[in-house]
């Protein structure tokens, strides 16, 4: 019997033992958690027979149903954004130097945000079109599938932001440590807003939710345009570093409880 | 191999959809018949381990399938009462799409969906948007997509809606012959999907099962309540009021042959006729003859 196959049983004998012992405490009929063990092992060794893909090919052969889409319109916002990048900056140009570098900023920050909720749609696309409870049936659960849309969004998303954070660093007078704050701080803020939300929410609430917290965060960007200005003209510090380390920390624990949710998803 | 499912219920907000089912389902093709609302899609759901009940559990040849996870799913196959597509797919795209999902190789997959293609009659539209097809041939690329990986357990919910009488028992053929030695359980409210070749059936009301038996033992309990009979046209209307006429035929000279459910002849003339699954249908749930009755 191999690694996995001992890893699976030993995984299915814990799970079969918590059953059993969450059975006895309701007063339900129990099995002993070895015999559960013995038919588990012969469904396991059944199912060993039959050819199956890992989830490394699964993501291979998603590239060209899903990932492909996504990617091909995260591109097409790449290009959006350069080119509305263009036009304020243009207006702005005539005024002081320290106008356009806040204004820029700000720009950047929305931008930022941008780039993360144009995704959303991909996360649930299954929903909008009747597909997602097939889909929770078949070999790779809700949770994989989530996975293997959050990794193509994700990869997705790098690319952007390196694109816009080049582009700003050649294109405008901010320093590149400003351009990294300013893109990577309101990134993780938005990450961390949307990653809760997708952990808390049922599947078919998390859109509107999602352009409810896109709406509230550039509403707090123009408050602070208007009331602290100064915030966008700040460089990327050790403090800011803690915080946006804080940020990530905050989103890894999200995926990590997404991804270890369990299997029921209606 | 068996599908047991212990003392499942299953509440939402206003309603209780699942009240303490218990079943054990063995190779063979087994129907579950209920009107709508009855709770059939909600147990459907909960045996494919998408919907978690509330309490009760279901069992994979004695393991439960919480516990099985994955496993389970590889030797499942799900036909759900909706169901949708991206609509940049064409038919052949939605296969290989499902097959990826379903874990299959390469080199299976394509095997496989020339297989299912032809046997669905596919094949001549495999490169057609499924978007442009018409409603029975889309039912049958959701049939298509459940028999990917050979499923040892095949849930279809409702699965012939849209089909005309040709496909229907085309179908028919389809699951009697797949059914061999798997599990196949059809959720609807169409009987005669199921009349004849369902080995077993369970009737479901209200979130709980009535009854449980072949075709010929659920009709014994309609033993004795069909009648036919002959009436004039003008008392017609009276009659459906009173009675619970399933079926009405026009004769000549202004009367009509009507069939009806009831304990007792309610007229002199009526004659005893051999009751059908449609009848003990009628019978367990009369709203329908209000809604259009069962569809045959």
């Amino acid at each position: 019997m191999n690694k996995m196959t001992k890893k699976q049983l030993e995984s299915l004998l814990k799970t079969a033992s918590q059953q059993a012992a969450s059975d006895m405490e309701k007063g339900m009929r129990a099995e002993p958690a070895q015999e559960i063990n013995d038919r588990a092992k012969i469904i396991l060794t059944q199912k060993q027979m039959r050819r199956r893909i890992g989830f490394m090919e699964f993501l291979r052969r998603q590239v060209r149903f899903i990932y492909c889409k996504i990617w091909l319109v995260q591109m097409c916002m790449l290009m959006f954004l350069f080119a509305f990048f263009e036009v304020p900056m243009h207006a702005v140009s005539v005024r002081d130097t320290g106008s356009t570098a806040r204004y820029t900023a700000y720009l950047l920050c929305c931008m930022s945000v941008l780039v993360l909720f144009l995704a959303v749609p991909f996360l649930y696309r299954s929903i909008h079109y009747t597909m997602y409870e097939l889909e929770l049936t078949t070999r790779f659960s809700s949770v994989r599938l989530l996975a293997a849309r959050l990794l193509a969004i994700g990869v997705g998303n790098i690319i952007l932001l390196l694109g816009i954070l080049a582009f700003a660093v050649i294109r405008t007078s901010l320093r590149i440590d400003s351009v990294l704050l300013y893109v990577l701080l309101p990134y993780l803020m938005a990450a961390c807003g949307l990653l809760y939300l997708l952990r808390h929410l049922p599947a078919d609430r998390l859109q509107p939710a999602s352009w409810g917290l896109a709406c509230a965060l550039f509403v707090i960007f123009v408050m602070l345009k208007r009331f602290w200005p100064a915030f966008f003209v700040q460089r990327f510090s050790f403090g800011w570093g803690i915080v946006c380390l804080v940020l990530l920390l905050f989103c890894t624990r999200q995926v990590y409880e997404l991804l270890h949710r369990p299997m029921y998803a209606l | 191999m068996e599908l047991t499912m212990e003392h499942i219920s299953k509440n939402f907000k206003d309603k209780k959809a699942v009240k303490d089912v218990s079943l054990t389902i063995t190779p063979g093709v087994w129907g579950l018949l209920g009107a709508n609302g009855a709770g059939k899609t909600t147990l459907m759901r909960i045996v494919a381990g998408i919907m978690k009940p509330d309490s009760g559990q279901v069992l994979y040849n004695g393991v439960p399938i919480d516990v099985l996870k994955e496993a389970y799913r590889d030797v499942f196959g799900y036909l759900p009462q909706e169901f949708g597509f991206y609509p940049e797919f064409s038919v052949a795209d939605y296969l290989e799409y499902v097959a990826a999902l379903k874990g299959l190789t390469k080199k299976d997959a394509k095997h496989k969906i020339e297989k299912l293609l032809d046997r669905m009659t596919l094949y001549e539209v495999r490169n057609k948007k499924i978007a442009k097809l018409s409603g029975g041939m889309k039912r049958r690329v959701g049939i298509a997509q459940a028999l990917l990986n050979e499923p040892e357990i095949l849930i279809l919910d409702e699965p012939t809606s849209g089909l005309d009488p040709g496909e229907r028992v085309r179908f028919r053929n389809l699951l009697s012959e797949f059914a061999h030695d798997r599990i196949v359980l059809i959720s609807t409210h169409i009987v005669s999907d199921i009349e004849y070749i369902a080995m077993r059936n369970t009737i479901m009301k209200e979130g709980k099962i009535l009854s449980v038996g072949t075709t010929e033992e659920l009709v014994e309990l309609v033993k004795g309540k069909v009648w036919s009979s002959v009436v004039p046209m003008e008392k017609l209307q009276k009659y459906e009021r009173e009675l619970k006429i399933v079926n009405l035929k026009n004769e000549d000279a202004g009367h009509v042959v009507i069939r009806y459910l009831s304990d007792e002849p309610l007229t002199k003339d009526s004659v005893e006729e051999q009751a059908r699954l449609e009848d003990l249908y009628l019978w367990l749930f009369p709203e329908a003859l209000q809604k259009g009755g069962s569809e045959a």
